[in-house]
């Protein structure tokens, strides 16, 4: 009887296994790892045949997006085959699910997105609250996409970014990775992926994403798009993007170029450390003071200026007036961002919420009203520690 | 107490006893009859004494027999140097044993018995027997002398810094090998016959007051139990008397190192040493000793600590890497990072098989081609390395037939399943390896930690004669226990025999050895 019941308990492991087993599995090179997806609006196929439209219904709605996704030639990566560095599916679609469908039934591989690199969106998507939503609420749910993934807005078509041909051999999901994550990271783009975005969309309703541009034949990340309530809103440029990361303390390596007794020194940042501190005053007026502390280099001067940048009253001298340039620049850049756009990308809201509570309790009804009206103070601090070797 | 000499108590003979009788022709006839057929035995009857009136016959088995002792010193001394001493006639019946036991014969070891069947059994065994004419007792006499293998570096268990001696087939000479190591009184070596047919030496050896009763006990009534017709090799006795048959893993360590021997003979273990066979026997094993090779002792310990490290690291190598090969890539390529994946990806683009029978068919002809080396005259070997070399690794890839990363895996595979210290113990992750890949093969990633989980759970329920396998690591694990597991702690810090075997004398060095000691002195040295 016990080994009959053995025999039988043997039986149902290798019954389960061998039924249940090997469900999911997919060899590698019959995936096409997909590294970039874009999505632009649809339009209609052609002006002239607008007419044909159907028209949407309760049950299902009009083709909505063109998805475009990319995967890389991985023969060209292992050096084992020749041909195109990478291959472009685009298709329309009504939802991020319904172009996975229609995609597989053309490729011949089988989609694979956690290797997933980039998501572009063209303005038009991303100003489209519902398609914004719909899209960003598919990502927060999927377990096969990865929360590290960069998320850009692009002015033109998120389709000509991604075909772009890169000159490097190599497929754009890949090259925007590679651009993003370098050592030397570009200050002058946003620095958030998917899920910095989510949380900062979930806790200040504000939130900054890089934006990618295509210039004749080159991509280049440029500045950032700002989002508020759930839709793209407006952009920053390159160097308000750069201020903007300052006054989070998030862009270490920044060239300040600073006019001082009529000459142009650049002030080369190596190390960034800032605070934000939010607080009500005694006439119950919200105010958000940064302080910040940065450490620099002179990296130029002018060639022949004897004991200048030696001497420590000039330097001084030039660390005063840098912080006082600075500090304005900041302060502007706050004041543009809480007047034109009214998002709170600092996350003032947030600070008063944490550290802040009886404060946050008064205002937070109110706080879409309230945040363009409270009052910035910007301590930047310069601190010049090296002025080179020879002047 | 020690209660050993009783353990060692032989069983009841049931054989029927024959005794000698007063007459030398017909015990001669009884052993003769007895030996029936056995055309190697040598029996000699010569006459002794002034008047060549006293009857004296000797047997032994050519071969097994030093000749030389049974000439010179039982022979010649008989015939002719009992002559010269003159024996005093009166008594010379009665004393006659007297005599020549204690006058004649310049053998170091004499026995006297009065059973046929004690005899026949010397006989066999290499001594040679002395009988004698109106006397109903025999003498054995000690003549074990046979062409035998010299002590030569051992094969399986080789070192870089290290003694390099290795057992030989002679029990004696293992025995003698590492009572030169412990020239301790306390120190034993306890013999038993096992086998009805063969009658093979068993020796017990541990040193008493060290030892763990209990396991010295399970140990030696194992060993009783056993009643075969012959034991041929160690592995014999090993198989018989382990916990668990079932089960891959060893659970008695099997080294040709004397000096392995003794030392865990000095943590209180006990070894099994048996004739014809070069291999010792050590009980209790537990898993982390096996991964314990001798030199480690003898480097460094930042070194030996590194080596350690590196062995277990290997070991799971072994196991787990073609199973996590499959895994990931058939199953979860999303743990890969991504540039890898890619470059997987296209590495493999055109081979036919999956990762699976990838992996089978590399791993089963890596197996292949160890079973095909072993067997293999050195000269024909080489070229066994050179084809298989090519086939696996070149011609398989270059063919598309598999991915040169799948050559890179077999490789590091083999590799670190040789780095395990003791070549049986590296036998059942050989074959596990291929359990893990089921696994892998049919339920990925999750698949692995099942099959990981039950060998975890059978590793843990096993025993080695009373002592959990996994000790230290399960048993009344502390920190202290550790410092000879993944990394040897400095001698002068391991003050403590194993908690877990030892149970008597504990303490290996004194408590007041430590290094400030040794630099004591030291500061007016130098002055004077």
């Amino acid at each position: 009887m016990d080994r009959k019941k053995m025999y039988l308990v043997i039986l149902l492991i290798c019954v389960s296994t061998i039924v249940s087993g090997c469900w999911d599995k997919v060899e590698i090179d019959e995936r096409a790892f997909i590294t970039a997806i874009g999505y632009d609006k649809y339009k209609g196929p052609t002006p002239e045949g607008a007419e044909d439209i159907e028209k949407e219904t309760e049950e299902k709605p009009l083709n909505r997006y063109v998805r475009t996704s990319i995967y890389p030639n991985v023969s060209l990566i292992a050096e084992k085959g020749e041909g195109e560095p990478f291959f472009v599916y685009s298709t329309t679609s009504i939802s991020w699910a319904d172009g996975r469908a229609e995609v597989a039934l053309r490729d011949n591989k089988n989609y694979y997105a956690y290797h997933l690199k980039a998501m572009i969106f063209s303005e038009e998507v991303a100003k489209d609250e519902t398609l914004f939503r719909e899209m960003f609420d598919t990502f927060q749910r999927s377990v096969f996409l990865n929360n590290k993934l960069h998320f850009f807005v692009t002015p033109g078509k998120a389709q000509d970014i991604l075909m772009t041909d890169t000159g490097k051999n190599m497929d754009v999901g890949l090259y925007i990775e590679e651009l993003m994550d370098k050592e030397v990271s570009p200050t002058r783009t946003a620095k958030s992926d998917l899920g910095s975005i989510v949380i900062d969309l979930n806790e200040s309703n504000a939130a900054l994403a890089p934006r990618i541009l295509k210039s004749k034949d080159e991509l280049k990340v440029s500045g950032s798009a700002v989002l508020k309530d759930n839709k793209f809103i407006g952009t920053l440029g390159e160097l308000e993007t750069r201020d903007a990361l300052i006054l989070k303390g998030e862009a270490q390596n920044v060239d300040y170029t600073i006019k001082v007794d009529g000459k142009f020194i650049v002030i080369g940042q190596t190390d960034l450390e800032s605070k934000m501190k939010a607080y009500e005053d005694k006439d119950e007026k919200i105010r958000v003071r940064f302080a910040i502390k940065a450490e620099g280099d002179i990296i130029q001067h002018y060639f022949d200026t004897p004991n200048e940048p030696y001497d420590a009253k000039y330097i001084e001298a030039v660390n005063k007036k840098s912080s006082e340039l600075i500090s304005r620049d900041l302060r502007n850049l706050f004041k543009k961002v809480q007047k034109d756009f009214g998002a709170d990308i600092f996350k003032v809201g947030e600070y008063l919420r944490k550290f802040e509570p009886d404060t946050w309790e008064k205002v937070k009804d109110e706080w879409e009203e309230i945040y363009p009206k409270i009052d910035v103070e910007v301590d930047f601090q310069m601190n010049i520690r090296r002025a080179g070797i020879q002047g | 107490m020690s209660n050993y000499e009783e353990l060692f108590k032989p069983k009841e003979e049931n054989q029927d006893k024959i005794n000698l009788t007063k007459s030398l022709e017909e015990n001669l006839k009884k052993v003769k009859r007895i030996l029936k057929g056995s055309d190697d035995m040598v029996y000699r009857e010569f006459n002794v004494g002034e008047n060549q009136n006293l009857k004296f016959a000797t047997a032994y088995a050519e071969g097994l027999a030093d000749k030389v002792i049974v000439n010179e010193y039982v022979l010649k001394n008989l015939m002719v140097l009992a002559r010269m001493t003159e024996p005093q006639v009166s008594n010379i019946r009665e004393k006659v044993y007297e005599l020549i036991k204690n006058g004649v014969l310049s053998v170091s070891d004499l026995k006297e018995v009065d059973d046929i069947n004690v005899i026949t059994d010397n006989i066999l065994a290499g001594e040679t027997v002395l009988l004698i004419d109106k006397w109903d007792k025999a003498i054995i006499i000690s003549s074990k002398g046979w062409p035998m293998r010299g002590i030569s570096e051992p094969q399986s268990d080789v070192v870089i810094r290290g003694p390099r001696e290795g057992f030989t087939e002679t029990l004696r000479v293992n025995t003698a090998l590492i009572r030169r190591r412990i020239k301790d009184p306390k120190f034993k070596i306890k013999q038993m016959k096992i086998g009805s047919r063969s009658k093979t030496d068993v020796a017990v050896l541990f040193i008493d007051g060290l030892v763990n009763q209990d396991i010295l006990k399970i140990v030696v009534d194992r060993l009783k139990s056993i009643e075969i017709d012959g034991i041929l090799v160690s592995g014999y006795i090993e198989q018989l008397i382990e916990d668990n048959w079932r089960s891959p893993f060893p659970q008695i360590q099997s080294t040709e190192r004397p000096e392995k021997v003794a030392a865990n003979i000095y943590e209180g273990k006990i070894a099994i040493i048996i004739d014809n066979t070069p291999f010792a026997l050590i009980a209790p094993t537990t898993f982390n000793s096996l991964l314990q090779a001798s030199e480690d002792y003898n480097e460094r310990f930042l070194m030996a600590s590194a080596i350690r490290t590196l062995r277990y690291i290997s070991m799971f190598i072994s196991v787990l890497l073609p199973a996590l090969y499959i895994a990931m890539l058939s199953y979860h390529p999303g743990m890969i990072p991504t540039e890898l994946a890619l470059y997987i990806a296209g590495n493999r683009d055109g081979v036919p098989f999956p990762a699976v029978i990838e992996a089978f068919i590399m791993e089963g002809s890596l197996e292949l081609l160890r079973e095909a080396g072993i067997r293999l005259p050195g000269p024909i070997g080489s070229t066994i390395g050179i084809v298989g070399g090519l086939v696996l690794g070149q011609a398989a890839v270059e063919a598309g037939i598999v991915s040169s990363l799948m050559v890179i895996v077999v490789a590091i595979t083999a590799i670190a399943t040789y780095s395990v210290p003791n070549y049986s113990f590296g036998s059942p992750f050989r074959l596990l390896r291929f359990a893990y890949m089921m696994g892998a093969a049919f339920l990925g990633l999750y698949g692995v930690v099942l099959v990981f989980l039950i060998s975890l759970i059978h590793l843990t329920n096993l025993k080695s004669f009373g002592i959990p396998y996994l000790a230290p690591f399960v048993y009344n694990m502390s920190i202290k226990d550790l410092k000879d597991t993944f990394i040897r702690a400095p001698l002068h810090k391991m003050k403590r025999r194993p908690e877990y075997v030892a149970k008597n004398d504990k303490d290996r060095l004194s408590n007041h050895f430590n290094r400030d000691y040794l630099k004591k002195g030291e500061d007016s040295g130098g002055e004077k």
